[in-house]
């Protein structure tokens, strides 16, 4: 065995071992946020605005304070992000089914309408989570998620990359919600489900959610990169933007742009808009309080797709 | 008394005169047997929490009713292609004793409502007796529309000839804006002249567009005095009365004092509020119905016309999931195990008392069983009769 082979070796083991800690991190909400913190640094990293941590399992127990400190930005950050309608949606779902059960039927329209205002608030919001975000791990301030004009400079510079990079984060969201519908179904998935003992079940909701888990932290790290590298790109080329004040206005220009600028809003629009279908069908599945508070992938890690 | 023999005696001497005699004969013949009370205890509610003692939320059902009859805790729906552990599919069984004995209704392409294709015991019921429409009654819930579609089928042997009357708040709706119209046209009550009785009409029609098949539309006096009765104590904004399946109980213990019902069936459905939201919904859902069972069961106790001589068949349409995996496991539509395990209480004049009946039973036996209470034959259920039951 060449030495080569033996630091690739030994390289992947470390990796494992930190992808096995960060996967039981996602198992509790308050730890998930270091999960989280792990993300933004890894995005910080791709963007060349912090030196990449220690890979491995000692890398992250060395790093633990950062971990913390990222974790809670990002978490703080998340949360202001996503609650203008997240809460929407949950308020919605609960007054829909306060009115049915009590026979409100004259304000049936309460619950259906704060849901549509939800999607409404949700589509700008989501748009621009993924960049808010890397800018709250450059920056390394929570106030950054809410510079809206940096944010959109930076995904009108990213053009199409930034869409591409949106319909990647709603991809890689849909197996999380499949894990999610798919156990009301797992009587004709499972053969002879229905006669297992509770340990037998115990074991087998613990292997569910484990895979899960591993699924979210090796996606989690690949779109944590993917976007920080976009961020570096995007910032370099808003950097090298000069405005040109006294040139005479290109109206051909002007229009170009602001069709495709359309064009891009509408793709970002039905991209998010996706990832809004999958959660309101993940929720008439498998249905979960936690889970209109918290988006899987696209919120905090911690991701209970499994209930009961 | 009616005894087991009498209730044979009576099937046999049903499918005699139905097979040797003309029909119209036959409903010549006056109903002398027991009324009989069907309570659909819906929509979809699971063992646990109904019959089984340590984690049930219907004490009254299982501790005062239960006794005085026969429990028959493993009912189940029979897994078959096609057969869907759902409410219309469910209460179409229950009525029929057939599965798949239905078929899709017209004009219902965005909620489909189903309409029975063999005879249910209650247009059987009708066909074999000289009895009234409004002796065989079905109480509906006001956001089941295609309940309504209950009341008669297709089959030559049954039809809107036989059709059952349904009481429920969109049929009082419909005869409350009836009244209005007409008394908006005699000029009597008309604020708003010309624009309140386009308005009127409009509900009306839209109300009316439902059912394609038009058969509610015909006049019923006793409906119409039960109605006034009714729109005497709640008024007609319909907001007064209670709702849900409580209104359904009020509909009911009204009903045996003003149209005195021979067959009757309430088709309670607030447990199924609980799909994906607050399992608080469910448990509430039914102990309500337990309660409104217990004070039905007092209803028919004071009443003399019904004292002695009624019993009470109490069955859930479906079951619902127990899966282990989910954090609302109430759901119905995927055909899991628990979905199809269903349970019966049986009570009431001629029926054994205080017995657990051992055996799995399948749904499609409770027609048969209440039509030989009866003592009508249903040629077309595939149950069994619960012969063993009958004292």
């Amino acid at each position: 065995m060449t030495a080569a082979t033996i630091r690739a070796a030994r390289r992947w083991g470390r990796r494992a071992a930190a992808t096995a800690a960060l996967t039981f991190l996602t198992y509790h909400p308050l730890l998930a946020i270091l999960a989280l913190g792990w993300r933004q640094g890894v995005t910080a990293a791709a963007a060349g605005a912090a030196p990449a941590r220690r890979s491995g399992l000692r890398g992250l127990v060395a790093s633990g304070g950062a971990l913390a400190a990222d974790g809670a930005r990002g978490a703080l950050a998340l949360a202001a992000g996503t609650a203008p309608f997240t809460l929407v949606w949950a308020t919605a779902w609960w007054a829909g089914w306060e009115n049915s059960f009590n026979k409100g039927y004259e304000q049936s329209w309460v619950g259906p309408s704060l849901g549509l205002l939800g999607v409404a608030i949700a589509l700008p919001l989501l748009a621009r989570l993924p960049f808010a975000m890397a800018h709250v791990a450059v920056t390394r301030q929570v106030s950054a998620a809410f510079d809206v004009a940096r944010g959109y400079a930076l995904m009108r510079a990213a053009g199409w990359r930034y869409v591409l990079l949106s319909a990647g984060w709603v991809a890689a969201a849909t197996p999380l919600f499949g894990l999610k519908a798919l156990p009301v179904f797992v009587e004709h998935i499972v053969p002879g489900f229905a006669d297992r003992s509770a340990e037998e079940v115990r074991a087998f909701a613990e292997a569910w959610r484990f895979w899960t888990a591993v699924y979210t932290v090796i996606v989690m790290g690949a779109l944590a990169h993917w976007t920080g590298r976009l961020y570096a790109f995007s910032a370099a080329r808003v950097a090298l933007q000069t405005p040109a004040k006294d040139a005479p206005r290109d109206w051909a220009a002007c229009l170009s742009q602001g069709a495709e600028a359309l064009a891009r809003g509408a793709a970002l629009a039905a991209i998010w808009l996706t990832l809004v279908a999958q959660i309101y069908v993940g929720q008439f599945l498998n249905h979960s309080w936690a889970a209109w508070m918290n988006p899987p992938l696209i919120g905090s890690p911690w991701t209970p797709v499994l209930g009961g | 008394m009616w005894t087991r023999r009498r209730a044979a005696q009576a099937a046999i001497g049903a499918a005699a005169t139905l097979c040797g005699l003309s029909s119209a004969a036959a409903r010549t013949a006056p109903y002398r047997g027991p009324a009989v009370i069907i309570v659909r205890f819906g929509g979809g509610v699971r063992r646990r929490e109904t019959i089984e003692p340590a984690t049930s939320f219907a004490p009254l059902m299982m501790g005062r009713l239960a006794p005085r009859g026969v429990l028959i805790p493993n009912m189940m729906i029979d897994a078959l292609d096609g057969v869907d552990t759902s409410h219309a599919e469910g209460t179409l069984n229950i009525l029929t004793g057939r599965y798949r004995g239905y078929r899709a209704a017209p004009g219902g392409r965005l909620a489909p409502r189903l309409e029975p294709t063999v005879p249910t015991v209650f247009e059987t019921f009708r066909a074999s007796f000289a009895v009234a429409p409004e002796k065989a009654l079905l109480i509906n819930g006001e956001d089941r529309p295609q309940e309504e579609f209950f009341a008669y089928g297709v089959h030559k042997s049954g039809g809107v000839a036989f059709r059952s009357e349904v009481l429920s708040l969109r049929r009082f709706k419909r005869w409350s804006l009836r009244r209005q119209l007409a008394a908006t046209a005699d000029g009597r009550s008309s604020p708003g002249g010309d624009a309140d009785a386009m308005r009127l009409a409009a509900a009306l029609a839209a109300l009316d567009a439902e059912d394609p098949r038009g058969a509610a539309a015909e006049p019923n006096p006793a409906i119409h005095a039960f109605w006034s009765q009714w729109r005497a104590t709640y008024g007609d904004s319909g907001l007064k009365n209670p709702r849900g399946d409580g209104a359904l109980t009020e509909l009911a213990i009204l009903a045996l004092d003003a149209l005195q019902p021979q067959l009757m069936m309430i088709n309670y459905q607030d447990p199924d509020y609980v799909h994906w939201g607050n399992v608080s919904h469910y448990t509430r859902a039914i102990a309500r119905i337990d309660r409104d069972l217990d004070r039905l069961a007092a209803a028919v106790e004071r009443h003399e016309a019904y004292r002695g001589r009624t019993v009470f068949v109490v069955t859930p349409d479906c079951g619902r999931d127990a899966n282990p995996l989910m954090e609302v496991p109430f759901q119905h539509h995927f055909n899991s195990r628990s979905a199809h395990e269903i349970w019966a209480l049986i009570f009431g004049a001629g029926v054994v008392r205080g017995r657990v009946l051992d055996a799995v039973v399948d749904q499609s036996s409770v027609a048969a069983t209440v039509a030989a209470l009866m003592g009508v034959a249903m040629p077309n259920a595939e149950g069994r009769v619960l012969s063993e039951i009958f004292t």
